[in-house]
C-alpha cells in the first residue's frame, strides 16, 4: 500500500493528532478511552481519528464489542522516502558544482 | 527530522566556488533555473526540477550573505517547497583548506505545518519518541 505524502504531512500537521498518535504509540485505545484524554468534544476526536484512519496512521480491530484503534506508523516511511529524494538530489548537484569549479582553471 | 548534511573537498579557490553559488548564470549550470541576486533579504524564485516534491518554483529569500572574509564564507536561503508545504533553510558554508574549499550544506528545517505550536505542547518529547524511535526501529529493522 501506498500513502499520498501531502495526506500523511497534513494528518500529523495537527497537535491534537499528534497527540493521539503519542497515545496510540503507547497502547490500543477505543475512541472513547481517547476522548476521555483531550477537553475536545467526542465527535471533535471523531473527526481527528477518521482523518488519521484515511490517511493509514490508524487501523481499527474488533476486540470483542470494542472498536480499538492502533497506530499503523508505516505511512511514516512515505516522508523519509521523500527526505530521501532530496538528499540524493544534493549528492548528483554537488557533483556538478564540483566538476565545474574544478574545471578549466582560470 | 534529521537535517540533510553534506561535505564535499573542492580543488578550486574560494572565490571561485562562492561564484557558483551567488551568481545566478552559474547556479544554472549546477542547481536550478532562477532569479537569485546576492542581496541580504532578497526574494528569488528557483525552477525546481520533476521529482523532488515541488510542482511550482521554489519561493527563496536569501538569509545570510557573507562573501569569502578570513579564509570563509557563508550563504544561506529559506527554500519554500509547496508539496507539502514547508519552508527549508539551505546554509552553504565554504572554509579555505590547503587543497583549496571545503563546501558544508546543512538543509534543514524539515518539520511540519505548525511547529510553533507544538513546541508549547507538553506532549512534544512523546512526538519526538513516535517520530525518531517508532521510524528508526521500523527502517532499522
Amino acid at each position: 500500500m501506498t500513502y499520498r505524502l501531502q495526506g500523511v504531512f497534513t494528518a500529523i500537521a495537527d497537535p491534537h493528532r499528534r497527540r493521539m498518535l503519542d497515545y496510540l504509540a503507547v497502547s490500543d485505545l477505543t475512541a472513547g478511552e481517547l476522548a476521555e484524554r483531550f477537553d475536545i468534544s467526542r465527535p471533535a476526536v471523531a473527526s481527528h481519528l477518521r482523518v488519521l484512519e484515511d490517511n493509514g496512521l490508524v487501523t481499527i480491530t474488533r476486540q470483542g464489542r470494542k472498536r480499538v484503534h492502533r497506530l499503523n506508523p508505516a505511512p511514516l516511511l512515505t516522508i523519509r522516502d521523500w527526505l530521501g529524494r532530496y538528499e540524493k538530489f544534493w549528492d548528483g548537484r554537488l557533483d556538478v558544482l564540483k566538476s565545474l569549479v574544478e574545471g578549466e582553471r582560470n | 527530522m534529521d537535517d540533510i548534511r553534506r561535505s564535499v573537498d573542492m580543488h578550486a579557490p574560494i572565490t571561485r566556488v562562492w561564484d557558483y553559488l551567488t551568481d545566478p548564470a552559474l547556479i544554472a549550470q549546477w542547481l536550478m533555473p532562477n532569479t537569485f541576486r546576492p542581496e541580504l533579504g532578497y526574494d528569488f524564485q528557483m525552477d525546481c526540477p520533476p521529482g523532488i516534491g515541488s510542482s511550482a518554483p521554489i519561493d527563496a529569500k536569501v538569509t545570510a550573505l557573507e562573501p569569502p572574509a578570513g579564509g570563509r564564507a557563508r550563504l544561506a536561503y529559506t527554500w519554500k517547497i509547496d508539496k507539502p508545504p514547508v519552508t527549508t533553510l539551505l546554509d552553504i558554508m565554504l572554509t579555505e583548506t590547503d587543497a583549496g574549499t571545503r563546501l558544508d550544506l546543512v538543509h534543514s528545517g524539515w518539520e511540519l505545518a505548525e511547529p510553533d505550536r507544538y513546541v508549547h505542547d507538553r506532549h512534544a518529547h512523546g512526538w519526538d519518541h513516535l517520530l525518531f524511535n517508532v521510524l528508526k526501529s521500523l527502517l532499522e529493522s
